[in-house]
């Protein structure tokens, strides 16, 4: 596989999972009946993980 | 536990300045020279900046707003031919990275100003009532619709193999040619269609414009419009408003703070990549410092807003919903000086 085509798969793979940090963050928001803006819980980590590990393909 | 997380994070952050320097080894140049390398990196950017925001301030809200921005963004960059091809003799410089990394950074930063103004305003905006913030909020949902609505008509054509050949006659009075992959609504200077049996175009345009790009852009609009008028359908309510339960607990002062740290960060960032940089090189290139090109116009443009931005809240206490406000224009004249100006106008800057 040349470069230029892992490039493009791992685009792929980093689209689909900012789509699951996308929607993670969103789970966690809605989660957060404490009405504390601040608390990022669980989800919230969760998402920001999938965030930083889908910035590496792209 | 904590320690294990940080780690995973400079590992991410390593492996992504890996990839992006193993394929500027690869193509042996920065990967920022066209519409599909750029666009790609904007999308990149914006999501390093929410993670430098989401490190500071743990707001998950953030990033339920930026990563579908970037999602779109990205979307929208693999619509473009993404074939490694040489430079073209104008960006065969060094300036190419230092010049358009710092735009692409400063406007990734900028765009987070522009996320946490949509967030202050899906909360602070009363969609029960008719009112001007309530259009506009709609209208900046409506633009967003028509992102995806330029991903499935380009995918649509694609895959259905559409292509249409003609020839015209170009700004400089020479012959040229060109294939339209989506039905000509707009036909070139002085066209003749070449393809038997396929759309002929409505209306033919000046030679300044790039008809073909004017013609994705009304697909867009129009599969767009459709889009948007089926979830109002299917959801039964503003776009708006399907987002506002998820607003409720935001603290508006944080994100007001958060649009304005991005814009004294992204806007010193800006000034340099798109008007120092870019002057220095274009001096290089063109042996001229500015030459009311597009582009060059329109970063003007984007800098003298971005300067308003500050003045006003500094000098004039612009805060709250008209600082929101600013921050999501400011991201709409980007978006404009990336699709409009590098598509549809015929200048220096059209390389994709």
């Amino acid at each position: 596989m040349s470069l230029t085509d892992l490039s493009a798969n791992l685009l792929y793979v980093a689209f689909f999972a900012y789509l699951i940090a996308a929607i993670v963050f969103g789970g966690a928001v809605k989660g957060n009946k404490e009405g504390s803006f601040q608390s990022e819980g669980r989800w919230g980590k969760i998402a920001f993980i999938i965030t930083i590990a889908a910035l590496s393909p792209t | 536990m904590g320690q294990n997380r940080i780690h995973h994070h400079h590992r991410g952050f390593i492996a992504n300045l890996g990839y992006f320097f193993t394929r500027w080894g690869a193509t042996g140049h920065a990967p920022l020279s066209n519409m599909f390398e750029f666009t790609t990196a904007f999308g990149m950017t914006l999501v390093a900046g929410f993670i430098v925001i989401y490190a500071l301030y743990k707001t998950p809200v953030v990033g339920m707003v930026v990563l579908p921005v970037a999602l779109l963004i990205i979307a929208f960059a693999s619509m473009f031919p993404s074939e490694v091809s040489p430079l073209i003799p104008a960006l065969q410089s060094n300036w190419l990275a230092i010049h358009v990394s710092t735009v692409v950074l400063a406007e990734g930063v900028l765009a987070i100003s522009a996320a946490a103004g949509l967030i202050y305003l899906l909360k602070v905006v009363d969609l029960n009532k008719k009112s001007k913030q309530r259009f506009w909020l709609e209208a900046i949902m409506y633009s967003l619709v028509l992102v995806v609505g330029f991903v499935v008509a380009s995918s649509y054509f694609t895959l259905t193999g559409y292509q249409s050949d003609f020839t015209y006659v170009d700004k400089e009075g020479a012959a040229a040619e060109i294939t339209y992959h989506m039905p000509a609504i707009f036909g070139m200077h002085e066209y003749e269609q070449l393809s038997e049996d396929k759309m002929t175009p409505l209306m033919e345009t000046p030679a300044v414009v790039n008809a073909g790009k004017l013609t994705t852009v009304t697909w867009s609009l129009i599969v767009g419009t459709i889009l948007y008028w089926l979830i109002r359908l299917i959801a039964r309510k503003r776009i708006a408003a399907i987002f506002k339960p998820f607003v409720k607990n935001v603290n508006l002062q944080l994100m007001d703070e958060i649009g304005y740290r991005a814009v004294i960060i992204g806007f010193p960032l800006f000034s340099l990549g798109a008007l120092i940089f870019a002057m220095i090189w274009a001096q290089i290139a063109w042996s001229r410092f500015w030459g009311w090109d597009p582009k060059e116009v329109w970063a003007l443009v984007t800098w003298l807003f971005y300067a308003a931005y500050l003045h006003l809240r500094l000098g004039k206490g612009w805060h709250g919903e008209k600082s929101a406000w600013l921050g999501v224009i400011g991201f709409a004249i980007i978006m404009f000086n990336l699709v409009a100006v590098n598509l549809i106008i015929a200048g220096l800057h059209s390389y994709a």
